[in-house]
């Protein structure tokens, strides 16, 4: 298991290397120059210029490369053009409310959904399980913007029960802002989940193993929350570890119409606003993020299933 | 004759398909005794594993369903069970072993977790006392070093210690029916032997009355007592094993017999090359019988009246304890 992830995070370290390599490219060569998007079109010669020297971008692309790889060692992502605020800060600040968003409302729809999902694949084919494919389908139909102008029109405004919009940074008072995205974020994953978990665990019921089980004289709910669930558990956790590592970077959606400073709206206005090294660095931490979140499944699984060796 | 544990009677099990309602088995009649073996031989699809598991009543429900027959058990009809007086049969009275040794155990639960499950649910013993017994049974089937390898993974043993622990499951409870499905299909020839070898001599130690479905002839002469042959869901042929061998009269049963590869040895002492007789044709789909026998097709005998009616199972000799009976028109 040590071996295997010293192995693995060694491994990182050259792709690491090339998603540098391309999102340098991207900014810096395909983006066109970015001094140009920084001073807008009435810049003079000179101002243009004065921005490339203070930016580095004056210099060779190899040695600005270069520049980049060290910044990125050191966790210096440079300072917004918008805000001159530092990324770094900026990122440190938006990781607070989004995860106060995400950590919250994933928990709860993953365990609804599991819920659901193993008592539709029990009692498959009967009258429940028949119920919950028409509900999730059309709860996959609506649009999420219909649940997001449902809860915030008819929840919020007109029944006031929730805020409309908003955000706390004082520690319990946040949850007040938060709970109606947490409660549209379960309607509006729920129909795909419960779909996804029970296929999962519907696959397994087919499987010689189950009848071998029913062969011994075990009860059907025996097979099913001992046999078959264990076994189902492979696929069901990949699902929820590769989401895990993108939570920190926030909701786009739900951030940006609940008015939450978190990483998705960070990020949102860097695009607005064409806030170029912002935009790099999040390219670059989602990156990081799915490329870490990629080992944390690898030992998940081997903790599911005998079968998985680490090498 | 030893007394009868298991009788089917006019068993028949239906399938809902697509396309309509098959008999996967129709009107199977057959008895088991005690200490005895019966040997169910007949090509893929021909209902062997449709009878073994519904005697099991393990026909996935929808689309199979057993639509007629009986199955008695010690007098005791299955079918009238309840779902919980079937589950203490199950694997205690009667137990079942399957082809696929590599996919039947549950591949995240240690096998010793399986086994003493077994134990456990039909034996009152606390659970160091399943553990024993656990372990007793992997030492019985042949494991070598049980103490340990009861606490190994599915996945790191051979597909013959993985049979064996199937076996050690279906036996670790003492049942008086044993329902072997193809048990050795899956394995290398030297290793059928020993399991082989295992299940009689562990059918002798226990005395329990054994059902084996195989379509190996050579295992039935070796293994079976009596013998029921089945072509397309009926049974063709049903007698003693020596009745059967010595005077097979079907000709589905002669076929199987010709399809067994020989080396005979010419009067120089040579072996000759004898070219493998087959049995032209396949097994007909459920769902497009012909009119008639089912094995008209493919008979190197048939004739006229063979098209028109469904021949009855009738006997041609019964000085046994087992008449021996065909369902052909031809005397052979």
């Amino acid at each position: 298991m040590a071996t295997f992830l010293v192995r693995r995070i060694l491994g990182a370290i050259p792709i690491i290397f090339g998603v540098a390599l391309v999102v340098f490219i991207l900014f810096n060569v395909v983006g066109g120059d970015p001094a140009l998007m920084m001073v807008g079109k009435h810049a003079t010669a000179q101002q243009i210029a004065d921005i490339r020297h203070e930016y580095g971008l004056d210099q060779p692309l190899i040695i600005q490369f270069f520049h980049y790889l060290k910044d990125i060692a050191t966790f210096d992502f440079g300072r917004s053009y918008a805000t001159r605020q530092k990324i770094s800060d900026m990122i440190a600040n938006g990781i607070g409310p989004s995860l106060s968003l995400t950590l919250p409302a994933f928990t709860l729809t993953t365990l609804v959904s599991v819920a659901l999902g193993l008592l539709v694949s029990y009692f498959r084919g009967k009258v429940i399980d028949r119920v919950s494919v028409i509900l999730c389908v059309i709860g996959m139909s609506i649009p999420s913007l219909g649940y997001i102008l449902f809860g915030q029109y008819y929840l919020a405004y007109e029944l006031r029960w929730f805020p409309i919009s908003g955000y706390d940074y004082s520690f319990p008072g946040r949850f007040e802002y938060l709970f109606l995205p947490m409660i549209l974020w379960l309607m509006l994953s729920i129909g795909y989940d419960v779909r996804f978990y029970r296929t999962a665990m519907l696959e397994e019921t087919t499987q010689d193993y189950v009848r071998t089980a029913r062969a011994k004289g075990l009860s059907e709910p025996k097979v099913f929350f001992k046999h078959v669930l264990k076994n189902s558990m492979v696929p069901i956790v990949t699902n929820v570890v590769l989401e895990i590592p993108l939570l920190i970077l926030g909701s786009f959606l739900f951030e940006t119409f609940f008015g939450i400073p978190g990483l998705g709206s960070i990020t949102i206005d860097a695009l607005h606003n064409s806030d170029f090294p912002v935009i790099k660095t999040m390219a670059f931490v989602t990156s990081l993020l799915l490329i870490f979140g990629n080992i944390v499944t690898d030992v998940v699984y081997a903790l599911v299933d005998p079968r998985v060796k680490l090498k | 004759m030893s007394e009868k544990v298991l009788e089917v009677k006019n068993l028949e099990t239906s399938f809902k398909l697509e396309d309509g309602v098959v008999k996967a088995v129709e009107g199977v009649t057959f008895d088991v005794y005690k200490g005895k073996t019966l040997g169910i031989v007949g090509e893929s699809g021909c209902g062997k594993s449709v009878t073994s598991l519904s005697i099991m009543r393990l026909i996935p429900n929808p689309p199979g369903k057993i639509t007629a027959g009986e199955i008695l058990y010690n007098g005791k009809n299955l079918l009238n069970f309840s779902p919980s007086e079937m589950r203490k049969i199950r694997g205690n009275e009667i137990s079942m072993i399957f082809q696929e040794p590599m996919t039947s155990l549950n591949p995240v639960f240690t096998i010793g977790n399986q086994l003493i499950e077994s134990i456990a649910l039909h034996q009152k013993l606390s659970s160091k006392d399943c553990r024993a017994k656990a372990i007793e049974m992997l030492k019985l089937v042949g494991i070598p070093s049980p103490a340990s390898r009861i606490d190994d993974y599915p996945h790191q043993l051979s597909g013959g210690m993985r049979q064996r622990v199937m076996i050690a499951m279906a036996l670790s409870c003492n049942p008086n029916v044993l329902i072997a499905d193809e048990p050795t299909t899956a394995l290398d020839v030297t290793i059928q032997a020993q399991i082989l070898e295992l299940l009689r001599e562990l059918q002798e130690r226990v005395g329990m009355a054994m059902i084996l479905i195989t379509h190996d002839l050579g295992v039935v002469a070796e293994v079976c007592d009596d013998v029921m042959v089945m072509y397309a869901g009926k049974v063709v042929e049903h007698g003693t094993v020596e009745e059967i061998f010595k005077n097979p009269k079907h000709p589905y049963t002669r076929g199987l017999l010709n399809s067994i590869p020989t080396l005979a040895k010419d009067p120089t002492g040579k072996v000759k090359k004898k070219r493998l007789e087959t049995i032209p044709g396949i097994v007909p789909s459920l769902l497009d019988l012909p009119k008639g026998c089912r094995f008209q097709d493919r008979c190197a005998f048939v004739l006229d009246g063979c098209r028109t009616g469904d021949p009855e199972l009738r006997v041609i000799k019964d000085d046994n304890h087992l008449p021996h009976s065909i369902r052909c028109i031809r005397d052979l």
